[in-house]
């Protein structure tokens, strides 16, 4: 859960920041996440109170943080929804986004992509100069800031920050497929 | 670029545009996580510490952004456009206030505690703070020269000297003793880290 809080809220400030619309649906998919999460860990404290396995202090600790993350999860949430849905492009939200030379994108790994089965140090040391990749969701699963060895396999989806030229080379070169904004879920 | 901020720089304007300080204060309350989330990882209290004296300046920036915000509004039409601004101030301020909770659980004992379970504490990673001993190594070398980042791995990326924050700082900063550094990287480089800051011969006091 503090992986996937700490990526909401990184995705949601660089919709902010950068130019990418892509990762929007990817912040409603983790929010959603986050909320299952906060009611199994919930259940999860009450049983484990219950059996005597931990403390009314320890329940009471582990509760607050859980909650915590996901009010922090909520907020992020919204600042992303504030972007797109709902409001006018203020033309400071827009010149914030034009002068950023920064781009987040969403790349999904295909069967036969360069990435699959290398670590992420010789997909960026190799294929990507200048970008870099900030989160990978492996099936279900998020890793927020992945190791230098980590190892790319097909299938992945990968989030990474970069100029736009750099992402579109990078995306070219590995042979990656952009994911869509709705286009994933 | 560095920036330097102090919650009591007064009504002095900070001098910033609008996506300087919301990138600030994306660099300010994602620290105030990381730091939060390190703090029950490591069960450290001082770095809970550090969280809670980041909340002034997450407060003094939404104070920027508030002001120019409301200079800029000039009609009811502007007004409306400004709502969304006005929403994601109040969502980085409950951001700031939920890292502080976090942060106090760490405050209230936490390491009385027992394992935290795994659900709620996948997390890759660590955010740390050190402090620079006076006659230390480090004390009165600039950061390049400090070789930190090549030695431990580790990157400092704030400083908070007394009241003020210095964030990203640059090769050319010089620590000083008394400085708290923030760093970031894996739990491997901590303990060269802590060697490189502590005045000599004094007893070198494990990491649990």
């Amino acid at each position: 859960m503090m992986d996937r809080t700490r990526l909401i809220l990184d995705l949601a400030y660089s919709a902010l920041i950068y130019k990418g619309e892509e990762i929007i649906s990817e912040i409603i998919n983790l929010e959603d996440s986050i909320d299952e999460s906060l009611v199994e860990i919930f259940y999860q404290i009450l049983e484990g109170y219950k059996q005597g396995e931990i403390s009314r202090d320890e329940a009471y600790a582990y509760l607050t943080i859980a909650r915590s993350l996901e009010e922090i999860a909520d907020s992020a949430y919204v600042i992303a929804k504030n972007i797109v849905h709902g409001f006018r492009p203020h033309p400071i939200i827009k010149k914030i986004i034009e002068e950023s030379e920064t781009s987040i994108t969403v790349l999904y790994i295909p069967i036969g992509s360069l990435a699959v089965n290398k670590t992420i140090e010789e997909v960026v040391e190799n294929y990507g100069k200048g970008v870099e990749i900030i989160a990978v969701k492996t099936g279900d699963h998020w890793i927020y800031k992945p190791s230098n060895n980590f190892v790319i396999r097909e299938n992945d989806i990968l989030i990474v920050k970069g100029s736009e030229e750099s992402l579109e080379e990078f995306r070219r070169i590995i042979g990656a497929e952009e994911v869509l904004e709705g286009g994933e879920d | 670029m560095s920036t330097v901020i102090s919650p009591f720089m007064g009504e002095k304007p900070l001098n910033l545009s609008v996506r300087d300080i919301i990138a600030l204060l994306k660099d300010v309350s994602e620290l105030m996580l990381d730091l939060g989330l390190s703090s029950i990882i490591l069960r450290n209290e001082e770095i809970a510490e550090e969280v809670l004296k980041l909340e002034p300046i997450v407060e003094r920036l939404l104070e920027e952004l508030s002001l120019k915000v409301i200079v800029s509004t000039r009609s009811l039409d502007d007004a409306r456009d400004m709502v969304p601004f006005l929403s994601i101030a109040e969502m980085i301020r409950s951001i700031s206030n939920s890292a502080a909770d976090i942060a106090n659980i760490v405050l209230e004992g936490i390491s009385k505690l027992g394992e935290i379970p795994e659900v709620v504490s996948e997390f890759e990673g660590v955010v740390t703070v050190l402090k620079v001993e006076e006659g230390s190594y480090v004390d009165g070398k600039r950061l390049d020269e400090s070789l930190i980042e090549t030695k431990t791995g580790l990157r400092i990326i704030a400083i908070r000297r007394g009241d003020t924050w210095i964030f990203g700082p640059e090769g050319d900063e010089v620590l000083r003793g008394g400085d708290i550094i923030v760093v970031r990287g894996y739990k491997r480089g901590l303990g060269a880290l802590r060697d490189m800051c502590r005045t000599r011969g004094e007893d070198v006091e494990e990491a649990k």
